[in-house]
Order: structure tokens, then C-alpha cells, then sequence
């Protein structure tokens, strides 16, 4: 909503802001006289500088903490002295939220006066870099009325007092911190995932391991001098148990890889209660077979 | 099409359908909560004020009831049940509403999704509505106050006591969904006699219709000479506002009844340094408020919504569970209700309708777009991937915006881990390679082993001692 | 017990078949006993699944028997933990379940219609009986079959033990104790015999316990000690080589398939002893290889130089990996261990269990009563023959009853080799007192000394090892003459078994045999009233709830919500997220306004609290509050401070004079919300602390009072949703009770209030 209000809000003062100058010529309400000053407590004020209708302040006027801004005016329906019905100062900030404080006006002699201090000023304007000080005059009847700027003011703000005062906001604000409106967007940053080192380094390594089978090979049937000439013997001697013993052994090899592929554990369970039993029959015969040969002295 | 709907929704859908069923059978009656309205207005002469404005509703469907506020048969509710579905109360001439019409009661009505219109005046504003008022945040000022505006006035009917302000209608935004600045009206002005309010800063309340910056209320008794006191001035005055509660339930308070009167509707203005003279809108006015707190527009309902898997053929729809790391597409279908039908829905130019995935804070808050469009909705989607966090997250689009019904979808889905066969198998990873080599060899070098312990001759008597280890 | 009668007939009967057939008889007898002194809780309330834990196994076997091991496996629970969830195949031990999943599953196949439910209610009593029988197995390695027939009987009614396994119980302890002394049992075994095969065995029972309990852990450090303890003292042989290389190496690849477990072996500190002894053996084996080939003694001397550096070198890497992080320091439990004072300090939410409190000195005698004293006797007599297997059951000893020491719970792994020791002693005892021949002075000089009366054909290298270690007793004990000496003694003992029966059955039936869930108490005329609030609560919850409500109490009653309820906690008994149960533990401690958006972020619809003060029913949430608190301020120390909850003289208080945090705290509104309704005015009694209530109890904005049970134990309440128009629930219950908001004064000089969004 806040735009909808801000866009009325430059509509209207620029509406206002045409009625003034188009009444200044009929004679419309004003002041002259303006004078502002900044004062600390107990300290004397600053010197005070005047404005007027036609000629606002052309230096932002700082406040601090401590001290008061005091305006003073001479209210006139267009040249006499009088009093308006409407005279307030109204503060706002360049977000077009406004506040107003209706100056005290001292009867038909038209000498209004308004004070301003920190205290005074809702937390959320408070907060603002700038405010605008206009004032606006008008009342019943037909002289028309006229809303003026006569200058900014610059709220002075400790560190201390900005918590505070960020604090007060939220206070303010209550249910309204949730705004109703479309929100950032968000996007998930995932974790990174674990990173292989180079093919090529796999690639020497992977070949380096299976060269070591060939060492062993080499190692043992070239140095070492095993064979396989027994073979036939054993087969001579266990015909079954022997190929039936070295086949199952593979096999469990086999159940291994497809557990490992694409069996779940069930399946390789059962394979392995075949397999098993068969491997643990015939190798002890194939075994006991091996020993006799031993004790023979072949091995 | 396969739409699943949640709970909520289908329980909303056949209140919709209810309704439907309601309009069959009663002509058209454009509102969506129902075509009930009681009217709590004090006096014949008075309704006669009104005639245009009680004609259009009663053109539009509505069946009125009038009441007396005081009226001991008036009644909001039957066995607990609303017996009104809208309500709409003019300030009374005595000093309040009678024991029917108690703050409680209306808050109740509220609760159980009745629409109200409260309307009050500078001078017969009892302390229930005040009261009311204040639970929904809106401060009204006390008696006698009025509103004047020096700088916008008519000149025309108040030329010296400058309270009938002129107001323009309320602009577009292209942020918020506008259902009071009908481009198609002649006039562009409002004019309005009698009092403002303030609002909080709670979420639910919006004001329609804004005060100028020149304008103020003040103490008509008290400080006829000079306003010393004003209630409120300017831009934060504000003449009709509206609160959507949670449950949609509307509720909107306008400073004054009589901009809704014969003698406002025919008015014809003069501001103050124009010379033409011109109609002004408050009819229309009053027909786009109460038809947007009846219910007749800025309804907007959640059609279906579907997620599913974006790479998946035949993925199903809306499962319960997805794993980390899938690809998802979500799919939201809205619909708008404006005036008698069901329109697609449209987001406005500034505005997003906004996915969270959601598990304690949003992960993803992604924009919906729209995809496709039917005759009566519009489908919004967006696509991506679910973060690599598992437990229970949700799809949420809570889209609550000025002016609209809330859409606040929740839909929970578990996000579960990989499972234990769903990892990458290891030849597809390269750094696996070598250990798997490592096992290939392993398992020749046993095997081999193997053929050599059972068929090896011994060859000399060294090479035997060091392999039957 | 019925083994010292046996015991006579068998030393007369020397046939082997009725021997045989009595230890069948009696060990039936003894697993018969052990399995009917479990049934107490069954008898008196119902076949009903015990206490906590027990909920989340019995839900978690459910899940297996229902989807399969495959999808228990993968099983990603979206019912606790809310919205986390958790990852619930990858965190348990499912060796539970499983088994109880084989054993229905098994029965099922032999078309016994039984209930998982009634599996699980008797699994731990039926494991009893085997521990019984894995206990005699161990004994009889230790000594001989009489000790380990007594050991099994006292096993099998043991306090300490019963108290974890009644049936009802059904905990991983429930198998574990058996896995525990059966992997014991086949590691003794496979040392003795030295063989690959039993080593192998060993290992897979290993598996099996690791599959099953997180004691696990005790077995990967008690075998290592072992080994270490037996090359320390200079006792290594081939047969510990192959006995512990072939358990460490199929143990540790088996225990790594579990995937709670997963990498620890080789990560983690508690699991470096076995590493680390592991590669100290290869080591050892290697010099004793080298020794055989090269007797020189300067070698021997570089060699162990050698062996000196490494050790210190691997000690030194060891350090680096856990300063680095690659291996993970101890975990917090495992500190505790050592010092009591740690957990308290650091990590309150271990130190707020009650089993991991230290033990109180009674509570050694009430689960253990004699045996406890026959333990050091048991003890020494292993010193006596300190063989290989001996060492192990007093460095088994040792540990343990420090272990017990430390932590009740730990209670339980003290049990077994508190039953073996005094089973060895007792036997002894009864072998030399039931001899009924008179020993021949110079033959009992060998024979008697310890026991080996009945077995004539005492192995001759036993007497040898004994030499060189207790020499000056030798020859002292000569033997019994006497025959009234041996009346006395035996009389004595019987008399003691008679009274630790005795005792043990009163301990089961009036301690260990509540189910928890269900409460019963004695009325003034002796007859039993059973209070049971917590299933009545639960039960509504089910009937009442919408299937997808996320219910927030305290994680102490998290499984059972879970399990009896069904629905959705925030947080249970498997306390994996710290942060988690501290952001419970700061809802339950916060003002309402603090409270209410967590409820809200976590989607909160009911909040359950445990109240006691109108029953005096001292476990509830007021008495455990502290602990909510410790843990919520371990995690915003900034927002919730315990000091806040005691009165300037430090009382923890909950009547007038409670600080006003207190009183604001959610817990205490939920606890003593209305409960001044039911006394006359100002006469509310909170009958736990003792205490006057004051007048006016707590009002309770963000909640709604759904459920209090029968006795007021549980209490349950709605979370109201936001309010309808955007107030705060304070100002929306004070506008429904009529009360009007005070008009908005003009202050005097405060600065305006204006809109500003």
C-alpha cells in the first residue's frame, strides 16, 4: 500500500503546491517572519535564522538529542494578522510518511510558535536521514489556504540512541513487521560433491595394480617354478571333487560379483547356501586327496 | 487432467459448490459468501436516503433485511449458525446497538466468515463500534469529531463549512490488485462528509480510501475557532479501510454512511479554484466496496496442485515422498472470481506468486509462472531441484496479498536420503578404479592360488618350503 | 540349588550317559526358570511392550515385518523428529529387530498364528535362556561343568540381568547379554584351540552384537586388553595369533556392514585399541619368527628397541589423526565413562538420563546380593590357575565393575562374570566340601587344592603352571577330614542359595516387573489399583488427533507417543540433535510470547506434559524441568538462564514464592493450569513438592486444554491457531472474557503512533 499512498501523496502536494502559488495572487493565508533556532537545554540558542513563505531555509537545520527546534511565525489572512484554524507544522520524510504538530497560536495577533525536539518525532521518522518541515495554514471560509516548505531538519543520532530507536521501531511496527508483499527469492547452494582425481593419475594406478598380478604370475611360474602337472593325477585320483571343488570356488567368486552387479542379499544368500555346502564336501575330499600326495612326498 | 486436492481445499471447493448451488436457485446473487444481507439502519426515512444504494444491491441479488439495531428479534445467528452472511451497519440515532449487535457478536460473525460493513459518522458512532473497531486495530475518534479539508472542498455544498472534502478515487497500483479505481467511470472524484479513523500496522488492514494531505479531523465542539487538538491530519487519516481476517471473513469500516446516500450519489462538485462542475463517483464507489467486502471480487481459489518428478515420463502425481537431489516441477492452478464468474488469475506487473520449499526456513522461494491458461484458471508453475537435505519439507505458496483472499497452501512431502542402492556405483566413479583393479586381483591371484596349492608339481625343494606357508 | 544335589549322584555315577543327560535336564530346568521369573509382568498387568525404549523397537519391528529388510534398511522415518526426520534404518542396531523379525516370520512359516507384538514381549525372556546356556558354556572353559552349571542357574535369575530382560523389555540388551557371553564363550574357545574356524565363529557372533547393541563396543575392547594383557605377560603363542587375526579381521569387515556403524572401526578412538593391538600381534608374531631362526641375544635386545619405537611411533600417529580429526575423538558417553563429573558439564543431555548415573553401593547387593561377595572369591581362584583364559575373566572383572561403578546401566555387563566368578567358587567350595571320600594325606597335596576332588585325571601341565606362581600355598591345604566341617559348609551355602533365590524373586516380581507404561498402587486395604494414565492419554491422542498432528513433549516421551499414539513427535529417546530437543526444552522454559512462534515454526498442534502433583507422582515434567532448562541454556545461554528458575536463596520452588520466570514459563502454566479448581479456595497441594499452590493458577493464552487424564498425570493442549483478525492471543482472550481495552491516552508528550507500512 505504501506505494499507492506515496503516489496520492506527490499528487496532492503537487495539487496543493499549484493552489498556493495560483492564490498567492488572489491573496491567500500565509506568514512572515519565520525564524528558527536550535537550542540545547540550558544553553543559550543558536543564532536564528529567518525564512518565509517565498524563501524557505536553504541549510538543513541538524537536531541533536538534546536540543529543541523552535519556529516562530506571523500568521496573516492574506495582510492582517489573524488566526487560521488550520495551522500545523507537518514533518515528514521522503517516503511520504508525515507527522504534524499544530502550532500554538497567541489569539488574532497571528504569533504562532511550534517547538520540536527528538521526543516528539514517531521512531520511524526519527530514523530518517532528512526531514521536510512544511507548514500548512487554512480555515473556513474562502480565503484559500497554502502549505508551505520552509526546510529540512536533520535528526543527530548516537550510536546508542540508533539501537534504541531501531528497537522503538520494531516495537512500532508490532504485527506489521510482516508486510504482505513478494518476497526475495531464494535459491539452495548444495554441498559439493566429491571430486576424482584425474583419469589419467586412476588410469597409472589402476594399470600399476594389475601389472602386480602379472609379477605375481611371473613370480611364481617363472621363478618360483609352480605348474599345474598334477593335474592329471588329481583328476586320476578324485575325478569329481576336484574340478567340483575349483568350479565351486569360482562359482562363490561369480555369486560375489553379482551380489555386487545386481543380486540383493536374499538371493545371494541362497546361491551361497548351494554353493557352499557343495564347496565344503568336495574340497575336503579334493584337499584330503592333496594331502595324501603330500605324504607321499610329491609336494 | 489428475488433480489431487488437499483437505482444506476440498472443503472449500464444496462450500464453493454450495454457494453455486445457491446462486442456481436465487437468481444471480453475485457474492460468494451469499446473497443474505441484513441491513441494521434506524427509521423509514432513513432507508429512504438510501433507495439507490439498497437498489443496487438488491439489483445485484442480494436479499436485504432490515433491522432496527435495537430491534430484540434481530438476531445474527440461528443454532450457531450465521443467518446472515453479510451485514452491513448504519451509526445509530440513539446511543448504541442493542444486546444482538454486541462487539463480541460481530467478532463472531467475523469468525464465522460473515462480511461486515460499519459505517459510522462524527456524531452517532456508539462506543460498541468504537470497541470493535479498536480489536481490528482502527482507532475511531470520539464523538463530534469531523473532518475538514481547506484546500479540497466543495464549494458547491459547503462553501464556508468545508466538510464535504473532495477525495480522488483511489489510484492503480501495479503492485496490488485494484478493485476500487474502475478505469471505465466518468467521475474521478469522491465526495465525502464525515469523520476518518487511524490504522495500526497489523498485516490485514488496508486502507481503500485515503485522506489528502491537507485534510484533518477536529473537535467540533471543543476547538471551533482553532484546531489546537486534532485527531489525526493528513495522510495518515484515512476514510474507508478494510480488514481481510485469516478465514477471508471482510470487514470494512468507511468514516461515513452518508457518502453512500440518494443525496451523495446525484451530487454534482466545485473544488475550490475549478470552475467546471462534476459528477461525482460515489455510486460507483459504493458498488465496488461492497462488492469487494461481499465478496463479489478479489476471491481468488486454488483450483489443484500438482508436483511430480520433472524428468519422470510417467512420474506419479503428488507422491508423499521424493529423495534429495530429484528434480521436481510444481504446478499451482489459481482462479480469480470477479463480479459472476471465474476468471484466470492474474498476477500484477509488480508482484510474484512465490513457491517456498520450506523445512523451518525456506530453501528455495522460487517464482511461479504462468504456464498455461484455461477459461477459468490460470496454471503457474516452476521447476527445480530438492536440496540435499532430507526431512519433511513443504511446497508453500503463501500468497497473501491487499485486497485478495489469502492462498496459503501448504503441502508436505518427507524428502528422504539416498537409499542404500541409489548411491553412484563405483565404476562410475574414476577414483574407484584402482581399488577395484585391486580387487579383480585379489580374487585371479586367489584363484590362481588356489589351481597351484591343489595341482602344483613340486619343482626343486626351495620354491616348496615357502608356498605351503 | 539343584546341581549341589545333583552334584553327589554324579561323583558316584560314573556313567557318562546320565551325566549327560542330567546337564540336558538341568540346564531345561534352569532356562525353564529363567524364562518363568520374566513372566511376573505378563501375570500381573498384560503382554504389554515396557517403558521407553522398548516402544521404538517394538514400532521399529513392526516397520521390518510390514515393508521387508530392504525398505527397514532404507527406512527414512518422517514421524519423529518433525521436520528433520530421521534417518532410521542407518541409525539403529537392527539386530533386534531383525531377530524378532526371523523368529515371527519363522513361526508364521510353521502356521503359529502369533502377534509381533507377543514376539517382542517374549524375546527377551526366551534370550534368557540361551544367555543361561551361553554362560555354562563359558563357565565350563573356565572350570569344569559343575561351575558352569551353576553359573547358568545364577544367570538366570540374577537381578542385575532380570532387571533388563523381563518380558515386556524388549531392548537390545534383551539379546545382547547372550551375544555378549557367547562371543566370550567362542573367543575363549577359539584361544584355546587356536583355530581359524572358531576364531571365524567368534567374529560372526561379533557381527551379530555389533548388529544388535552399541555394548558392542565393550567386546572390541575387552578381546584387544586380552591379547595385549596375555603378550604383556609374555604368554604369546601361535593359538592367539590365529584366534585374534582371524576375529579382528572378519569382525571388523562384518561389524563395518551395519550402517549405524559404517566406518568407526577405522575411525573412531573407541575402536583404535583393536587396530592397534592388531598391528602389535603381526609384530610379535614376526619376532617370535625371527627368534626361531636368530637366537642372538643382541638381536634380541635390537629387535625389541625396535618393537619400542614403534609402538611409541603408531601412539604418536594415533594422537596426530585425532588432533587432525581424520579419526574421531571420544565420544562424549565414552568420557563420562572415565570421569563421572564430565557429562554433567558438558553435555547435560547425557548426564539427565537416570541410567547414566553413577551407581549407589546398595544396588550392587540388591541385583547381586551373594553373588557380589563370592565375585573377589571367584576372582582369586582364577588367579590360583591363571591360565590364558583365566586373565581374561579378571581383566572381564576388573572392567566391568569399575564400568558398574560408573553408570547403572552398565549394571548389566558386570552380571555375567559376577555369576561366572562366583559360580567358580561356589563349585569349588562344593567339590571340596561334597567330597564324600576322605583324602589320603599325601595324594591331597595335588588334588585338592583346587577343586579337582571329583576329576581324578587332573591334567598334569595344570599343577606344573601353577608351580612358579603361588608356591608358598602349596602344600598347606591338605584336604577335608571332618565330616561335620563339611555338613556346616554345605549347609551354610545351601542355606545361602535358598536365600538368594529367595531374594531374587522378590526383587523380580516387586522391581523389575513394572511395565512403566501402566502404574499400580496399593490401596489402604492392600488391593491393587492400576493407575493408567499414560495409555488412556495415548489412546485419546490416537482417537482424537488428526493422523498428521505433531505432538511436543519432552523426549522422554517420545517413543512411547510414537509407538502408542502414533503420531508425529518433535523429539524422542534416540537424542541424535541436541539443538533440536534444546529448542523443546526452551518452548516448554519460555514465556508464552517465546513459545508460541517456535509451537508455530515447527507446525506444533498438541503439547504434551507429564504433572504428578495430584497423584504424588514424582517423574514428571516439573522434577525434570531443570534439565529442559540446562539444555536449552547449553544452546542460548543468552535467553534462558537456569539461575532465573531458583529464588534468591537458590530454591527450586513452585509455589507463591517461585521466581516469576517460572511462573511465566510454559511448563508451569501447562502443568497448574486449573489445577486450583479442584481444592477449595487456596488449598491446592502440589503432593510432589509439598507445597501450597497460589490461589490463582496461571492463565494459558496460546493453548487450549485439550485432554487431562484420569489422575491428571497427562496433561495435553491444543495450540490455537493465530487469531482471526490479527491480535495477539493475550488481547484476544481478554476481549472474549469482556474485558475492555483501556482507551488510547492521550500521553502526555510520547511521540505519535502512526502507520507506517
Amino acid at each position: 500500500m505504501r506505494l499507492t499512498i506515496a503516489s496520492d501523496m506527490s499528487f496532492w502536494t503537487f495539487l496543493a503546491l499549484s493552489f498556493s502559488t495560483l492564490a498567492a495572487a488572489a491573496g491567500t493565508w500565509t506568514f512572515e517572519n519565520g525564524k528558527a533556532s536550535v537550542s540545547a537545554k540550558g544553553s543559550p540558542s543558536t543564532e536564528s535564522m529567518s525564512f518565509s513563505a517565498t524563501k524557505p531555509l536553504t541549510s538543513p537545520l541538524t537536531l541533536s538529542a538534546r536540543e529543541t527546534l523552535r519556529l516562530t511565525f506571523t500568521l496573516k489572512d492574506d495582510a492582517k494578522t489573524a488566526r487560521p484554524h488550520q495551522a500545523f507544522l507537518l514533518v515528514s520524510d521522503d517516503t511520504g510518511l508525515e507527522t504534524f504538530f499544530p502550532l500554538s497560536v497567541k489569539g488574532e495577533s497571528g504569533k504562532a510558535k511550534v517547538e520540536l525536539s527528538h521526543k516528539d518525532l514517531p521512531a520511524h521518522l526519527l530514523s530518517a536521514d532528512k526531514l521536510s518541515l512544511s507548514i500548512a495554514l487554512g480555515s473556513f471560509g474562502s480565503t484559500p489556504g497554502s502549505i508551505v516548505k520552509i526546510g529540512t531538519v536533520q535528526p543527530a543520532l548516537d550510536a546508542a540512541a540508533k539501537v534504541l530507536l531501531e528497537q522503538q521501531k520494531v516495537k512500532d511496527l508490532g504485527e506489521g513487521a510482516i508486510v504482505y508483499k513478494a518476497k526475495t527469492y531464494i535459491q539452495h547452494t548444495f554441498r559439493e560433491d566429491p571430486t576424482s582425481p584425474p583419469v589419467a593419475i586412476t588410469l597409472v594406478f589402476t594399470a600399476a595394480v594389475l601389472t602386480s598380478l602379472l609379477g605375481l604370475f611371473i613370480a611364481w611360474f617363472g621363478i618360483l617354478g609352480a605348474n599345474l602337472n598334477h593335474l592329471p593325477k588329481a583328476l586320476g585320483s578324485a575325478p569329481i571333487s576336484h574340478p567340483l571343488f575349483f568350479g565351486s570356488l569360482v562359482a562363490l567368486e561369480g555369486i560375489f560379483f553379482m551380489y555386487y552387479t545386481q543380486w540383493n542379499l536374499f538371493q545371494t544368500l541362497g546361491a551361497m547356501g548351494v554353493v557352499g555346502p557343495i564347496s565344503l564336501f568336495s574340497g575336503s575330499r579334493a584337499l584330503r586327496e592333496v594331502r595324501a600326495r603330500r605324504e607321499r612326498g610329491e609336494r | 487432467m489428475r488433480f489431487a486436492t488437499n483437505r482444506a481445499m476440498t472443503s472449500r471447493l464444496y462450500t464453493i459448490a454450495c454457494a453455486f448451488g445457491l446462486f442456481a436457485s436465487l437468481a444471480s446473487a453475485a457474492s460468494l459468501t451469499g446473497p443474505r444481507l441484513l441491513v441494521v439502519l434506524e427509521g423509514q426515512d432513513e432507508k429512504a436516503n438510501y433507495s439507490q444504494f439498497f437498489g443496487d444491491l438488491e439489483e445485484r441479488g442480494y436479499q436485504l433485511k432490515f433491522e432496527s439495531p435495537k430491534s430484540e428479534s434481530l438476531s445474527l445467528f440461528t443454532h450457531g449458525e450465521r443467518e446472515y452472511d453479510n451485514v452491513i451497519l448504519f451509526p445509530p440515532k440513539s446511543k448504541g446497538y442493542g444486546p444482538n449487535l454486541t462487539p463480541q457478536l460481530l467478532l463472531q460473525f467475523a469468525n464465522q466468515a460473515g462480511n461486515l460493513l460499519l459505517l459510522t459518522s462524527p456524531s452517532s458512532t456508539p462506543e460498541q463500534t468504537r470497541e470493535f473497531a479498536r480489536e481490528l486495530e482502527i482507532s475511531l475518534p470520539p464523538r463530534d469529531f469531523s473532518l475538514v479539508d481547506h484546500f479540497n472542498y466543495d464549494t458547491l455544498s459547503a462553501p464556508s463549512k468545508h466538510d464535504v472534502v473532495l477525495v480522488p478515487r483511489p489510484k492503480a497500483s501495479s503492485s496490488t490488485q485494484n478493485y476500487f479505481s474502475d478505469s471505465d467511470s466518468k467521475s474521478d472524484v469522491i465526495a465525502f462528509r464525515g469523520v476518518g479513523h487511524t490504522l495500526g500496522n497489523g498485516p490485514l488492514l488496508n486502507p481503500i480510501l485515503t485522506a489528502g494531505r491537507t485534510s484533518y479531523a477536529y473537535d467540533t465542539k471543543e476547538d471551533a475557532t482553532y484546531a489546537e487538538d486534532p485527531w489525526s491530519v493528513g495522510s495518515q487519516l484515512h476514510l474507508v479501510s478494510a480488514l481481510q481476517a485469516r478465514n477471508n471473513a471482510r470487514i470494512t469500516v468507511s468514516g461515513s454512511a452518508e457518502i453512500f446516500s440518494d443525496e451523495f450519489f446525484g451530487m454534482k462538485v466545485k473544488a475550490q479554484g475549478s470552475n467546471k462542475k462534476v459528477e461525482v463517483a460515489n455510486r460507483v464507489f459504493a458498488k465496488e466496496v461492497t462488492g469487494w467486502t461481499f465478496k463479489e471480487t478479489g476471491v481468488v481459489k486454488v483450483v489443484g496442485i500438482r508436483h511430480y518428478l520433472t524428468s519422470g515420463v510417467d512420474a506419479p502425481i503428488n507422491p508423499s515422498m521424493y529423495r534429495i537431489k530429484n528434480h521436481v516441477t510444481f504446478e499451482i492452478e489459481l482462479s480469480e472470481y470477479s463480479n459472476d464468474q471465474w476468471n484466470p488469475y492474474l498476477v500484477p506487473s509488480d508482484d510474484a506468486l512465490q513457491l517456498e520449499f520450506t523445512m523451518l526456513d525456506p530453501y528455495y522461494r522460487l517464482p511461479l509462472l504462468p504456464s498455461t491458461f484455461s477459461l477459468n484458471s490460470t496454471t503457474f508453475t516452476t521447476s527445480f531441484k530438492i536440496p540435499d537435505q532430507h526431512g519433511v519439507f513443504a511446497f508453500r505458496v503463501n500468497y497473501k496479498r491487499p485486497f485478495i483472499t489469502n492462498v496459503d497452501e501448504k503441502y508436505t512431502v518427507t524428502v528422504r536420503h539416498f537409499a542404500h542402492d541409489e548411491y553412484t556405483r563405483s565404476w562410475d566413479i574414476s577414483g574407484a578404479w584402482v581399488w577395484m583393479a585391486g580387487i579383480a586381483v585379489t580374487v585371479a591371484g586367489w584363484v590362481a592360488f588356489c589351481a597351484v596349492w591343489l595341482w602344483s608339481a613340486p619343482v626343486a625343494g626351495k620354491s616348496k618350503g615357502k608356498k605351503s606357508q | 540349588m539343584s546341581s549341589t544335589g545333583v552334584q553327589s549322584i554324579l561323583k558316584e555315577e560314573s556313567t557318562r550317559n546320565i551325566r549327560q543327560l542330567l546337564k540336558v535336564v538341568i540346564l531345561f530346568t534352569i532356562a525353564g526358570a529363567a524364562v518363568s521369573s520374566r513372566l511376573f509382568s505378563v501375570i500381573r498387568f498384560e503382554s504389554i511392550i515396557h517403558e521407553f525404549d522398548p516402544w521404538f523397537n517394538f514400532r521399529a519391528s513392526k516397520y521390518l515385518v510390514k515393508n521387508g529388510l530392504y525398505n527397514f534398511w532404507d527406512w527414512f522415518d518422517d514421524r519423529t523428529w518433525h521436520p528433520l526426520g530421521r534417518v532410521t534404518g542407518g541409525t539403529l542396531y537392527p539386530g533386534l529387530m531383525v531377530t524378532s523379525g526371523v523368529i515371527y516370520h519363522v513361526l508364521r512359516f510353521l502356521t503359529f498364528p502369533v502377534d509381533i507384538r507377543n514376539v517382542c514381549v517374549l524375546l527377551a525372556p526366551a534370550f534368557s535362556g540361551l544367555t543361561a546356556y551361553a554362560t555354562y558354556l563359558f563357565t565350563k572353559e573356565m572350570k569344569d561343568e559343575s561351575a558352569g552349571l551353576l553359573a547358568a542357574a545364577f544367570i538366570g535369575i540374577a537381578p542385575g540381568y532380570i532387571s533388563r530382560s523381563v518380558a515386556g523389555s524388549y531392548d537390545n540388551e534383551a539379546i545382547a547379554i547372550f551375544l555378549l557371553m557367547f562371543t566370550f564363550y567362542l573367543w575363549i574357545k577359539a584361544l584355546k584351540v587356536g583355530s581359524a574356524y572358531w576364531g571365524a565363529l567368534c567374529a560372526l557372533f561379533y557381527f551379530y552384537m555389533v548388529a544388535a547393541w552399541g555394548g558392542y563396543v565393550f567386546i572390541t575392547n575387552m578381546i584387544p586388553l586380552h591379547a595385549l594383557v596375555l603378550m604383556g605377560m609374555g604368554r604369546y603363542s601361535p593359538r592367539l595369533y590365529v584366534a585374534y587375526t582371524s576375529w579382528f579381521a572378519l569382525g571388523t569387515l562384518g561389524s563395518m556392514q551395519i550402517p549405524f556403524v559404517g566406518f568407526l572401526p577405522i575411525r573412531s578412538s573407541e575402536h583404535m585399541s583393536a587396530l592397534g593391538v592388531f598391528g602389535l600381534i603381526q609384530i610379535v608374531a614376526y619376532v617370535e619368527f625371527l627368534r626361531q631362526y636368530v637366537p642372538s641375544r643382541q638381536f634380541k635386545t635390537l629387535v625389541k628397541s625396535f618393537f619400542a619405537i614403534t609402538l611409541v611411533g603408531s601412539m604418536a600417529v594415533l594422537v596426530l589423526l585425532t588432533l587432525s580429526g581424520v579419526i574421531a575423538p571420544w565420544s562424549g558417553r565414552f568420557y563420562s565413562l572415565w570421569d563421572t563429573g564430565y557429562a554433567k558439564i558438558h553435555i547435560p543431555i547425557i548426564a539427565s538420563v537416570s541410567e547414566h548415573q553413577p551407581t549407589a553401593w546398595p544396588s550392587f547387593f540388591f541385583d547381586l546380593e551373594m553373588l557380589i561377595w563370592m565375585f573377589p572369591a571367584g576372582i582369586y581362584m582364577c588367579f590360583n590357575t591363571l591360565e590364558d583364559h583365566h586373565v581374561f575373566v579378571i581383566i572381564y572383572g576388573i572392567l566391568a565393575s569399575y564400568f558398574a561403578g560408573v553408570m547403572v546401566r552398565l549394571m548389566l555387563t558386570l552380571t555375567p562374570v559376577v555369576c561366572v566368578a562366583a559360580a567358580i567358587a561356589l563349585s569349588n567350595i562344593l567339590d571340596a566340601y561334597l567330597s564324600v571320600k576322605t583324602p589320603v594325606a599325601p595324594d591331597a597335596q595335588t588334588a585338592s587344592i583346587s577343586g579337582e576332588v571329583s576329576e581324578p585325571d587332573t591334567p598334569v601341565k595344570k599343577v606344573e603352571k601353577r608351580r612358579n606362581l603361588l608356591d608358598s600355598t602349596k602344600g598347606t591345604i591338605i584336604g577335608i577330614y571332618s565330616g561335620t566341617s563339611k555338613l556346616m559348609v554345605v549347609g551354610a551355602f545351601t542355606i545361602y542359595l535358598f536365600v538368594f533365590v529367595l531374594h531374587c524373586t522378590w526383587v523380580t516380581s516387586n522391581a523389575y516387573s513394572s511395565p512403566s507404561v501402566v502404574l499400580a498402587s496399593r490401596a489402604a486395604d492392600g488391593s491393587q489399583h492400576i493407575i493408567d494414565d499414560y495409555r488412556e492419554a495415548y489412546y485419546w491422542l490416537r482417537k482424537n488427533t488428526p493422523e498428521d498432528a505433531k505432538i511436543m513433549s519432552w523426549w522422554d516421551y517420545g517413543y512411547q507417543i510414537g509407538g502408542m499414539a502414533d503420531r508425529t513427535t518433535l523429539v524422542d529417546n534416540n537424542t541424535w540433535n541436541n539443538t533440536h530437543i534444546a529448542t523443546v526444552g526452551k518452548a516448554m522454559s519460555g514465556r508464552e510470547e517465546v513459545s508460541y512462534p517456535i509451537l508455530r515454526q515447527h507446525d506444533v498442534d498438541y503439547v504434551l506434559v507429564i504433572f504428578g502433583g495430584l497423584l504424588g507422582y514424582s517423574g514428571d515434567d516439573i522434577n525434570k524441568f531443570l534439565w529442559m532448562i540446562r539444555i536449552a541454556e547449553g544452546v542460548w545461554p543468552n535467553e534462558v538462564k537456569e539461575s532465573e528458575f531458583f529464588t534468591s536463596r537458590g530454591e527450586y520452588r513452585v509455589d507463591d514464592q517461585a521466581t516469576d520466570v517460572m511462573k511465566n514459563s510454559l511448563l508451569y502454566k501447562m502443568s497448574y493450569y486449573g489445577f486450583e479448581r479442584l481444592f477449595p479456595s487456596g488449598q491446592a497441594t502440589d503432593r510432589v513438592r509439598n507445597v501450597k499452590l497460589p490461589a490463582k493458577g496461571p492463565e494459558l493464552n496460546t493453548l487450549e486444554e485439550a485432554f487431562t487424564s484420569e489422575n491428571w498425570i497427562v496433561r495435553i493442549y491444543k495450540v490455537k491457531p493465530l487469531d482471526n483478525i490479527g491480535r495477539d492471543h493475550a488481547a484476544a482472550s481478554a476481549f472474549d472474557t469482556g474485558k475492555k481495552k483501556t482507551k488510547r491516552g492521550k500521553a502526555a508528550k510520547a511521540a505519535r503512533k502512526l502507520r507506517v507500512v
